[in-house]
């Protein structure tokens, strides 16, 4: 009686199971060949299917995360500790003096002395500490309710443009794009544009110009198209961009 | 494995997790590297859905950072965030409900220039459609086993079965599959 070959049989031989009899009865068997070819066309199939890129946003996104998430389980860091000394220092000695003559001026002044201080101490973060001290320094500005001076929004494109870290420079962007309804700020962020060679940051600036429908950054986005060394996924996204600010 | 650029080949992705479970976050980013994109199409072509892979990848990242401590040393990665995954597309099959009539494989293939459509891009679709049809669990395990090459040893452990079992199941998936696949040819000849 003439033995069944199940499809099973067939697969195991595809996926490299020897098995010399049935390799002899596929060469005279015309109808259980169809079948394998059949089986081996779908695994043929899967087996040369293509992956697909993993969407920029994602490891934005993620990278984002990691940076929260470090902040909050690294603690106070080294210059928040002196921000924080010398600030209670002279707001100690500033209420010491008003408590002496309840000068309201005074207090003006010593609020003003308070923040250029703090300023000051979150720019030298940024130039002289690590990367994750420097991106808390660049959280701490974006955190901030109150205005920011204009000194301090240039540390920040200039440590956007500058930065040897990319996940600083990242968390400069997020800070810089709170003041996008500023015009220099938008101008600076269009000239960001090209000079920044991280595909993350490229398609984040695009997305902040974009939402700020800044139309000086046609330019250098058909730049972005037409420059070979830019990854496919910021050209795709400058295609983009153009279409929605045109 | 596809593996981004800049991947430190000395050092293992074992202990990159361990550096991680040290409080070393920044390697996370390295790890993300090295399996965002399997993990990404991994959910891709268990759920082929666009946006829950996305949503679902992000996702899975979030969890290996915050389930970090949870890793025990010298456990295979790639089988942790492969059941951390698994585990993912299960929750998921049970609150979703897939619409497969509007299902259109072209979602969850790589974009082409129009003159690389040919033959093996059509033959994709045709497959995509036929695991379409598969129940949910079926299409997973074909995942798993075809598309992300594990062993049938490791699925077993992750879906507690046995080897022989598990290899069973693939080849009876693998048998469904090609009469949906070759079905589905016939209706559009």
């Amino acid at each position: 009686m003439k033995k069944e070959i199940t499809d099973e049989e067939l697969i195991e031989l595809i996926e490299g199971g020897a098995n010399k009899e049935l390799e002899q009865l596929l060469s005279k068997d015309s109808d259980l060949k169809n079948r394998f070819n059949e089986l081996k066309e779908v695994v043929d199939a899967i087996e040369s299917s293509q992956s697909v890129d993993v969407p920029a946003h994602i490891k934005m996104n993620f990278q984002e995360t990691i940076m929260t998430e470090k902040s909050k389980s690294s603690g106070q860091f080294s210059w928040m500790h002196i921000a924080a000394a010398v600030t209670i220092l002279i707001l100690g000695f500033g209420l010491g003096r008003i408590s002496d003559n309840s000068n309201t001026s005074e207090l003006a002044s010593l609020k003003s002395e308070i923040e250029s201080l703090k300023e000051v101490t979150l720019t030298s973060a940024l130039q002289e500490y690590s990367a994750s001290e420097r991106i808390m320094a660049v959280n701490q500005i974006e955190a901030s309710t109150r205005e920011v001076s204009p000194e301090l929004i240039s540390t920040l494109i200039n440590t956007l443009n500058s930065d040897k870290s990319p996940n600083v420079r990242y968390a400069a962007l997020q800070a810089v794009a709170n003041y996008i309804d500023n015009e220099d700020v938008r101008a600076q962020l269009v000239k960001s544009l090209e000079s920044q060679n991280d595909a993350l940051i490229q398609i984040s600036l695009i997305t902040i110009l974009v939402e700020a429908e800044e139309r000086s950054a046609i330019a250098p986005l058909k730049d972005i198209i037409d420059n070979e060394e830019i990854s496919p996924e910021v050209k795709q996204q400058a295609e983009i961009a153009i279409q929605v600010l045109t | 494995m596809d593996r981004a650029a800049g991947l430190d080949l000395g050092i293992t992705d074992e202990h990159l997790m361990a550096q991680v479970k040290n409080g070393q976050l920044d390697q996370l980013n390295e790890l993300f590297d090295r399996y965002s994109k399997r993990i990404y199409n991994y959910f891709l072509k268990s759920t082929l859905d666009r946006d829950d892979s996305d949503d679902l990848t992000q996702e899975l990242f979030i969890r290996v950072m915050k389930y970090r401590k949870s890793y025990k040393e010298g456990q295979t990665v790639q089988y942790w965030i492969f059941q951390i995954a698994r585990n993912m597309t299960k929750d998921h099959f049970r609150k979703m409900k897939v619409h497969k009539d509007q299902f259109n494989p072209v979602e969850v293939m790589p974009e082409v220039m129009e003159e690389e459509l040919d033959e093996s891009r059509e033959r994709e679709k045709q497959l995509y459609k036929a695991m379409n049809e598969l129940p949910d669990d079926k299409r997973e395990l074909l995942v798993l086993s075809k598309f992300e090459g594990l062993k049938y040893e490791q699925i077993a452990v992750m879906r507690k079965t046995s080897v022989s079992n598990i290899k069973v199941q693939v080849h009876r998936t693998l048998k469904e599959l090609k009469e949906l696949y070759f079905a589905r040819e016939n209706e559009w000849n």
